[in-house]
């Protein structure tokens, strides 16, 4: 009885501060699209950024959309998929996102409203004197967002034109009481309990640097390069290509069946085929095969934790490249059941380019990344830029987040990187044990922001909106 | 049980009115055969469950020991924010513990909010706990004017001037972020006529020192404005203060300095640590270093580390640290050891200064004993040091030689001085004070008369020595001239040859006993004449003089290995307590031992008298050999002893 009756006590908001109003936590990636209420410790809705288009048959023109991972990853006829984003982490396609995020907050959150009584039809009276006041009421009912302050993530490089793009549809289409536009860098140092924090975030398409002061980011301070998740897996389709045989990578959707067989023996399995003219475009195949290194670069690809680099030389004298071939390979089962032992070397190459240049793989499609483009050199260029003050702080919380952090060893790397670039400090990491964690670390940030008390007076509102135009972000979201 | 029932039993009829029949329904009654039981009868009939049918029923709803209070979700307001917000968190009905009324201006319950706002919380909205927690840094307030007359600077325009405040405030002076959005544009300038060349100037990339230096002079400035220095509190004079020294030249450099620091390599940062390493076992050994030098210097009684200053100029080095802490360390040490003085002092360890104030602990002692010290000025909390005037007011002594333990009396020492070992000796020590006319109890006993008595008794018992010896070879040498007549009178003739070297050797020691007998015959007539106490008197002062120069000497040799000697003695010092105890009966042992000597040789002369006179027959070669030894050995004594004497 006792603890049923605490369970119903509200906890003490002065303990957590926290005072929840039902705000909506939207936070947009590459890879995924994260919705969920504030206050929550994971997003409940986690949607691809990814969506299918399908173009109709009759009226080129028309196409339809599909959303969420149910509907895209099946193969269609001549079902193509694009993504919301661009490959530097802003949106892109505003018209789709909206819909995209839509889907998101509505799909799982909050449900599209059922048509008011008064506009069912059926308690239709005979003459509607007042229609035209309800209708105007109704109208902002009808709008999805009506009843939830919306708090949405941006990249530290927005530009201000995106921004404002972003308070218009959550004023304009879906209707919020107020909204507020956070940089995700700020989240994830505040789900790690840091007002002050580097923040190294490594997404799919980007790894962004983030240096945060007091829940402020340092704007000169911020810096990018494409070497995220989608850059090992470009690594990967490089290695796998250039070994002999090439390795090839069957996604799912192609198997209909499949026999088991022998480490490097060739698949026997059986394809799908697709009648002619319904075949899904490349870019399904694309984003499929995405898919299928994702789970290899979860499973079997790993950093190379030193001494020293990759392409470094051992304390012994050897090079550490015949040091990694000693270390133990790992199987993986591509989705058509070949398989084989991946060598360790392999498994420390394709990722190694992130710190060392010198080590990334490179064709025609994929030019080698600039030595500014690495971990080490972005978090160097970054700090740099910073208040030389506030330098050995930044270096001493430095949080990772981001789904393409999770490598194995990629902490004890990044720490022994930064720890040899800068002696005299000491560098500290911190880094969440969590998958989850690690990987909605803005999400939860924002969760967090959105729940606080003293957050409340931050909010733009509507009516403040309505007074300043969507200029007021700049204003307001610093 | 009916009330029928109770009626029966208690004998009462039947009361009331006969009851309204109330319209019973009638359950037709299905009667079995008897003599059946019922299960079994249940059996028999098709019709009747086999097992008993219990009614469904729901559990019991739980009587819960509270009320259940609903949630809802409560608009609320916030007086932090200015347009009016209404938000809906969710409270317990009528709970409005952490909730203030906010007063609903109409203005706000007409607000485009877009939540359906009833009436009742449209005029008791409820403000938000965290209303309160909204602070704004208060920003610099000035005019036009003001800032004409107060604020112009050839650097900033007024426009700057106004962006930066403005920042500042909406950054809450976070001047980290404050210079990293610092993107300020000079408006474009109007321009006058085509032709000139005035272009916008370009924006000045300002540091963020510039700006710290920039903003902190407008806010003291303004602050003065609003407030004159006289009128403000302290913690604004505090703030201006800070304010207008604020120096963006050294913070430049410090950030310099801070830059350098950290973009050490990792040679420099081993290098370092290596050298820091080393300083801190330098450091140590010089821990140690500087707790021996203390010590010593703690005997010494020299005030440790450089004459004390009031600037902390000194400690900004980490060697003034360094010694400033070795000062610390001295004073607790310094305390500690004054407190086990005390100790010993309470202990009755006391009895130094037989004419001297007990109060004086050892410590004290030491620095005002042994000359040496007076050298030294002393330190704070030292002993007062005593001019020779006070010294001798107070009876303070410096004594040389070691001090017997225990407290003396002055009569005592003087009785002590005035007996001797034998009656005889004592009784002509009397005699020969009385023939001074100083009589045997002083009438004035000062601590210097006392030290004078007692080398006067000293002198006298030195001359009763001396006169006993010259009467002893008085004597023998009349003894040896009868023998040597009576043997010349014997061998008048004979063994001419035979003499001749004992003639010699006869005579050698003829000369010295004629010197000494001189002396004594001198010193006798002297004492006939009863001129005595003149004589005496210069000697005595000849005395004093050898002594005084000897004490002069001493104090030299003292100087020049002071320190070692007090090392020594400050270790022995319990040691010598024990000694100090045990000196007089070792002393009262020598002087014992020495007047044994001098008796024996009485004896031994009275002896070897009598023995002379009798064996006729022992070769007087060796006789006068054995008695030239002994004569030898009796001066020597005599010098060894005046020599001891001297030596204390």
């Amino acid at each position: 009885m006792a603890t049923g009756q605490a369970s119903t006590k509200p906890p003490d908001a002065n303990e957590y501060g926290g005072d929840e109003i039902s705000a909506l936590v939207l936070d947009p990636g590459y890879s995924t699209t994260r919705a969920g209420f504030a206050g929550e410790d994971v997003p409940k809705s986690i949607v691809p950024s990814y969506y299918g288009l399908i173009p109709s048959e009759s009226t080129p023109k028309h196409t339809k959309q599909l959303f969420g991972d149910n509907s895209i990853n099946i193969p269609l006829p001549r079902i193509s998929i694009s993504n919301v984003m661009s490959k530097d982490g802003t949106v892109e396609d505003w018209d789709t996102a909206a819909k995209l995020w839509e889907y998101a907050i509505t799909s799982r959150l909050t449900n599209t409203k059922p048509t008011p009584l008064v506009s069912n039809g059926l308690n239709d009276p005979n003459e509607d004197i007042t229609e035209d006041i309800t209708m105007e009421g109704v109208e902002e009912q009808e709008k999805p967002l009506g009843e939830n302050p919306l708090l949405m993530t941006e990249s530290g490089w927005n530009a201000g034109k995106d921004r404002e793009k972003g308070i218009e549809i959550a004023m304009e289409n879906w209707g919020c009481p107020a909204f507020w536009l956070a940089r995700n860098g700020v989240l994830a140092a505040f789900a790690s309990g840091k007002p002050t924090a580097l923040v190294i975030d490594i997404g799919a398409s980007t790894i962004s640097i983030t240096p945060v002061h007091d829940g402020l980011i340092l704007k000169k301070g911020v810096t990018r390069s494409p070497l995220a998740g989608n850059f090992v897996s470009n690594q990967l389709r490089l290695l796998f290509s250039s070994s002999q045989p090439p390795i090839p990578i069957t996604p799912h959707y192609l198997i209909t069946s499949k026999t088991p067989v022998d480490a490097g023996a060739p698949a026997q399995a059986t394809y799908r085929a697709f009648a002619p003219g319904t075949e899904p475009h490349p870019s399904f195949r694309h984003f499929q095969e995405e898919r299928v290194l994702t789970e290899f670069k979860e499973s079997v690809v790993n950093v190379w934790t030193g001494p020293g680099r990759l392409g470094g030389h051992s304390a012994q004298g050897g090079t550490n490249m015949d040091a990694a071939r000693q270390h133990p390979g790992k199987p993986f089962e591509m989705p058509d059941g070949w398989n084989q032992m991946f060598p360790a070397l392999d498994r420390y190459r394709a990722i190694e380019g992130i710190f060392d240049h010198k080590m990334a793989l490179s064709d025609a499609n994929n030019p080698p990344p600039s030595p500014g483009q690495t971990v080490t050199a972005l978090i160097s260029s970054s700090l740099s830029q910073v208040d030389v003050d506030l330098r050995p702080h930044l270096l001493g919380n430095i949080v990772i987040t981001g789904a393409s952090s999770w490598y194995a060893g990629f902490t004890d790397r990044l720490q022994q990187e930064l720890q040899a670039a800068y002696p005299g400090v000491r560098v500290r990491m911190v880094a969440s044990g969590q998958m989850v964690e690690r990987k909605f670390g803005s999400w939860i940030g924002g969760s967090i922001l959105a729940s606080l008390g003293t957050f409340h007076q931050l909010w733009i509102s509507k009516k403040e909106y309505d007074e300043h135009g969507s200029g007021i972000v700049e204003k307001r979201c610093k | 049980m009916m009330g029928s029932d109770a009626r029966d039993v208690l004998g009462l009829p039947s009361a009331g009115p006969p009851k309204a029949a109330t319209p019973k329904v009638q359950k037709p009654k299905v009667r079995g055969p008897t003599g059946m039981s019922r299960e079994v009868l249940d059996l028999k009939y098709e019709g009747a469950p086999p097992i008993s049918i219990v009614a469904p029923k729901f559990k019991e709803k739980p009587k819960l020991p509270f009320k259940p209070r609903p949630w809802e979700e409560t608009p609320f307001g916030n007086s932090a924010r200015k347009d009016g917000l209404i938000l809906r968190h969710w409270r317990r009905k009528g709970d409005v513990s952490n909730a203030a009324a906010l007063p609903v201006t109409p203005a706000d319950s007409n607000t485009a909010s877009e939540m359906e706002q009833d009436e009742k919380a449209a005029t008791t909205l409820s403000d938000s706990h965290w209303a309160r927690f909204n602070v704004k840094v208060a920003r610099p307030q000035y005019t036009d004017e003001q800032y004409e007359t107060h604020l112009r600077n050839e650097d900033w325009s007024k426009e700057e001037t106004d962006y930066l405040v403005d920042l500042a405030a909406d950054f809450d002076l976070r001047w980290v972020v404050i210079a990293d959005r610092y993107e300020y544009q000079p408006k474009e300038q109007p321009k006058e006529n085509e032709d000139s060349m005035a272009v916008t100037p370009p924006a000045k990339p300002r540091t963020q020192e510039d700006m710290k230096a920039r903003y902190y002079d407008v806010a003291a400035k303004t602050m003065v404005l609003h407030n004159p220095l006289s009128s403000m509190s302290s913690s604004e004079f505090d703030a201006h203060e800070k304010m207008t020294k604020y120096d963006p030249n050294q913070e430049k450099k410090r950030k310099m300095c801070a830059e350098q620091l950290m973009n050490r390599t990792d040679e420099e940062k081993n290098e370092e640590e290596m050298l820091l390493r080393e300083l801190s076992r330098i450091v140590l050994n010089q821990e140690k270093l500087f707790n021996e030098r203390k010590a010593l210097y703690d005997r010494l009684g020299i005030p440790p580390g450089v004459p004390q200053t009031h600037s902390t100029a000194m400690y900004q080095s980490s060697q003034g640290l360094t010694q400033l802490m070795q000062n610390l360390l001295a004073q607790n040490k310094s305390k500690e050891l004054e407190k086990k003085e005390k100790r010993r002092s309470a202990m009755g360890a006391e009895g130094d200064f037989p004419g001297g104030p007990s109060g004086l602990d050892r410590g004290q002692r030491h620095s005002i004993g042994g000359g040496p010290d007076k050298r030294f000025s002393f330190g704070q909390g030292g002993p007062r040091q005593l001019s020779a005037r006070e010294e001798q007011k107070y009876g303070v002594s410096h004594p040389n030689e070691r001090l017997t333990g225990g407290v003396q009396f002055r009569h005592e020492r003087i009785t002590k001085a005035g007996q001797a070992k034998s009656g005889v000796q004592t009784s002509r020590i009397g005699a020969a004070l009385t023939e001074l006319r100083i009589p045997p109890r002083l009438t004035m006993p000062t601590a210097k008369v006392v030290t004078e008595y007692e080398r006067l008794i000293e002198s006298i018992k030195t001359l009763l020595e001396v006169r006993k010896l010259s009467e002893k070879l008085d004597g023998e040498i009349k003894v040896w001239q009868a023998q040597k007549e009576q043997q010349e009178a014997k061998d008048r003739g004979e063994e001419v040859k035979e003499e001749e070297p004992s003639q010699a050797v006869e005579n050698e020691e003829e000369d010295e006993t004629k010197e000494l007998d001189e002396q004594a015959e001198r010193r006798r007539k002297a004492e006939a004449e009863d001129d005595d106490e003149d004589d005496e008197k210069e000697e005595e002062k000849e005395d004093s003089d050898e002594d005084a120069s000897l004490k002069g000497s001493h104090k030299d040799d003292e100087d020049t290995f002071a320190g070692d000697q007090d090392d020594e003695e400050e270790e022995e010092e319990e040691d010598e307590d024990e000694e100090d105890e045990e000196m007089p009966d070792e002393a009262e042992g020598e002087v014992d031992d020495d007047e044994n000597d001098a008796d024996e040789g009485n004896a031994n002369g009275e002896n070897e008298d009598e023995g002379a006179s009798s064996p006729a027959s022992v070769a007087h070669t060796t006789r006068s050999e054995g008695l030239r030894k002994r004569s030898a050995s009796v001066i020597s004594h005599i010098s060894n002893k005046s020599s001891k004497r001297q030596r204390r």
